[in-house]
């Protein structure tokens, strides 16, 4: 396995549903370069999903390879996948997934007080203030909007200073004005957090704004698309 | 190590306390399987306590000899022999039910006869209304009644009542008989005779239907038992029974032994329901868990830290619950002493318990 960011040969994986094999990733490889903004685009049911739960470790592919920052993590164990996906990976969700029964700043502090790190609140707290939320720390996830519930994510997804951040149609469930804020504060912290960001989408829009553009068509990597900017 | 800590305890909270409705029935399961066990156990065990403890009072003696026959020549000469070296005391008590009539009134009831020699009661007092002693009061040509029976027959003290062929006077009134055990239906109230009048009666005819009794206080507790031995093997099978305050089936007993029975039986039935309470709420906890649970392991919890932080909300909540369960516990094992102090106390009127202050 190569030091490249993230690198996935030959994806394939498939879902059983009734008696049908539904085949959702057929053969996709990938590669996508340290501190990066790549954008994995395609119509609903393409396969976007699934392909960013395989990549960041969250489901196991039928067949292929996946490295990141230099480990191999397709056949890593659970328990050694959790730590790794803790230190290593961000993810943003489509619909928030934020903990129902913890305050917005437990919920950002808690990967990092898994991983033992005694600044976790102080950290969650710096990003709740770098997300305009302070004021809400102390609010449950039903105490708040969408595009606060998308920022506390966000913050969650960033305070253990992943190498590479995965948002799956982040502003999927925002209305237009909220989803361009949350698009805007995403970028913004990709750049000082240095990230990596791999963002899956069905917007030309956030497209455009990608290094790199992969297309997705009923699981097939159809293009692959340096940005010309 | 303290930062996990501190993260697994406010997250349980967290958790309890958001599925709080789960988490008060699991605890209240929890508690209630405790309850009964420890109450039904605490329950047993302080009605055989107490029983053991008014036993020899309920009894009235340490060794009761009875039939429903005159007892046999070869147990009353054992008897005998042993008075007459000191070894023992007796007294014979006959109890039987008979018509006792008020010529001034017209009236009769039918009353259950007991027929004591002096000495009765060994162990325990009856109690007078006059608050005089018992021996002194009951002599011959004397009686001495329950109030119910002074009530049905509209008499008072100082009158004369015809039972069998003989007149008797009324010279007191019972409030509280010791070895009368607990039963919950009765043909007559009380009347205590002395045994100096019991020919003059003219009631014991072949056929009667009497309960002969012999009452024994042994004078050194130890030969209690050789003693019983002796008489057992005397004593004619079946009709004479040779018993002692440990192993009288007196009613009571009976009474406390189908009790406990029954509430060992509820009990066991209670505590499956709450095995099924504690399974499905426990269940329900991780059905509206299974979202955080997912969560957790997407942010990169590890299943020792998932297995550690369930098993330690269990924890908590079972400590909860055993907490709760022995504070209620404790509190009902009072009840037996109180049950046992209602229970163990004279009958005042025919059909009905009625209690000691």
């Amino acid at each position: 396995m190569s030091s490249k960011g993230l690198e996935a040969f030959h994806l394939c994986k498939s879902y059983i549903v009734g008696s049908r094999k539904i085949l959702v990733l057929d053969d996709v490889s990938l590669t996508v370069q340290i501190g990066g903004f790549v954008v994995v685009e395609g119509k609903s049911g393409s396969g976007k999903s699934t392909l960013l739960s395989l990549l960041s470790g969250l489901d196991r592919p039928d067949s292929g390879t996946i490295g990141l920052s230099g480990t191999d993590i397709t056949n890593l164990s659970e328990d050694a996948l959790a730590p790794f996906r803790n230190r290593t990976i961000g993810y943003v969700f489509q619909s928030f997934h934020l903990v129902p029964s913890l305050t917005a700043i437990e919920n950002i502090a808690f990967p990092a007080e898994l991983n033992r790190d005694p600044q976790a609140v102080q950290k969650a707290e710096e990003l709740l203030h770098r997300v305009g939320l302070s004021q809400r720390k102390n609010n449950f996830p039903h105490q708040l909007s969408g595009g606060e519930k998308q920022r506390i994510a966000i913050c969650r997804a960033l305070i253990n200073k992943p190498q590479i951040v995965f948002a799956d149609e982040p502003t999927g469930n925002l209305d237009s004005a909220n989803g361009k804020n949350i698009m805007e504060l995403l970028l913004e912290l990709r750049r000082e957090f240095k990230t990596t960001l791999v963002l899956a989408t069905h917007s030309s829009e956030i497209s455009r704004q990608a290094d790199h553009v992969f297309r997705l068509l009923d699981g097939r990597m159809i293009h692959s698309q340096e940005d010309e900017d | 190590m303290k930062t996990e800590l501190m993260l697994h305890l406010r997250f349980i909270l967290r958790q309890i306390n958001s599925s709080r409705k789960q988490s008060l029935i699991f605890v209240a399961c929890v508690a209630l399987s405790l309850l009964i066990l420890t109450s039904l156990g605490g329950f047993s065990g302080s009605v055989r306590r107490s029983m053991l403890n008014d036993a020899r009072q309920l009894h009235g003696a340490d060794i009761r000899l009875e039939s429903h026959y005159p007892l046999s020549k070869v147990l009353l000469d054992a008897v005998d022999d042993y008075e007459e070296q000191g070894v023992l005391q007796a007294a014979l008590v006959n109890t039987f039910y008979s018509m006792a009539s008020s010529q001034r009134s017209e009236k009769s009831v039918l009353s259950g006869l007991k027929v004591v020699e002096k000495g009765y009661p060994f162990y325990g007092r009856v109690e007078l209304l006059s608050g005089r002693e018992f021996s002194t009061v009951l002599r011959e040509g004397l009686i001495i009644v329950e109030q119910l029976l002074l009530d049905r027959l509209q008499v008072e003290i100082g009158e004369s009542l015809q039972i069998g062929s003989a007149t008797l006077k009324i010279a007191d009134v019972i409030t509280h008989e010791p070895d009368r055990p607990v039963s919950f239906f009765s043909f007559g109230p009380r009347i205590f005779i002395a045994a100096a009048d019991l020919e003059k009666l003219d009631l014991i005819k072949k056929g009667s239907r009497i309960q002969f009794k012999y009452l024994l206080k042994v004078a050194d507790a130890a030969r209690v038992e050789k003693l019983v031995g002796e008489f057992t093997e005397k004593a004619l099978v079946p009709q004479e029974s040779v018993t002692t305050f440990k192993t009288d089936n007196s009613r009571i007993k009976r009474f406390f032994s189908n009790l406990l029975f029954f509430l060992n039986l509820v009990g066991l039935f209670t505590l499956v329901l709450a095995g099924i309470g504690i399974q499905t709420s426990l269940y329900a906890v991780f059905r509206d868990s299974e979202y955080t649970i997912a969560i957790m392991k997407s942010v990169g919890a590890t299943n020792r830290f998932i297995i550690s932080h369930f098993t330690a909300m269990v924890m908590l909540l079972g400590t909860a619950g055993t907490l709760v369960g022995l504070t209620l516990s404790s509190a009902a094992t009072l009840l037996p002493h109180s049950l046992w102090r209602r229970t163990s106390c004279q009958r005042q009127s025919d059909d009905f318990l009625e209690c000691c202050p």
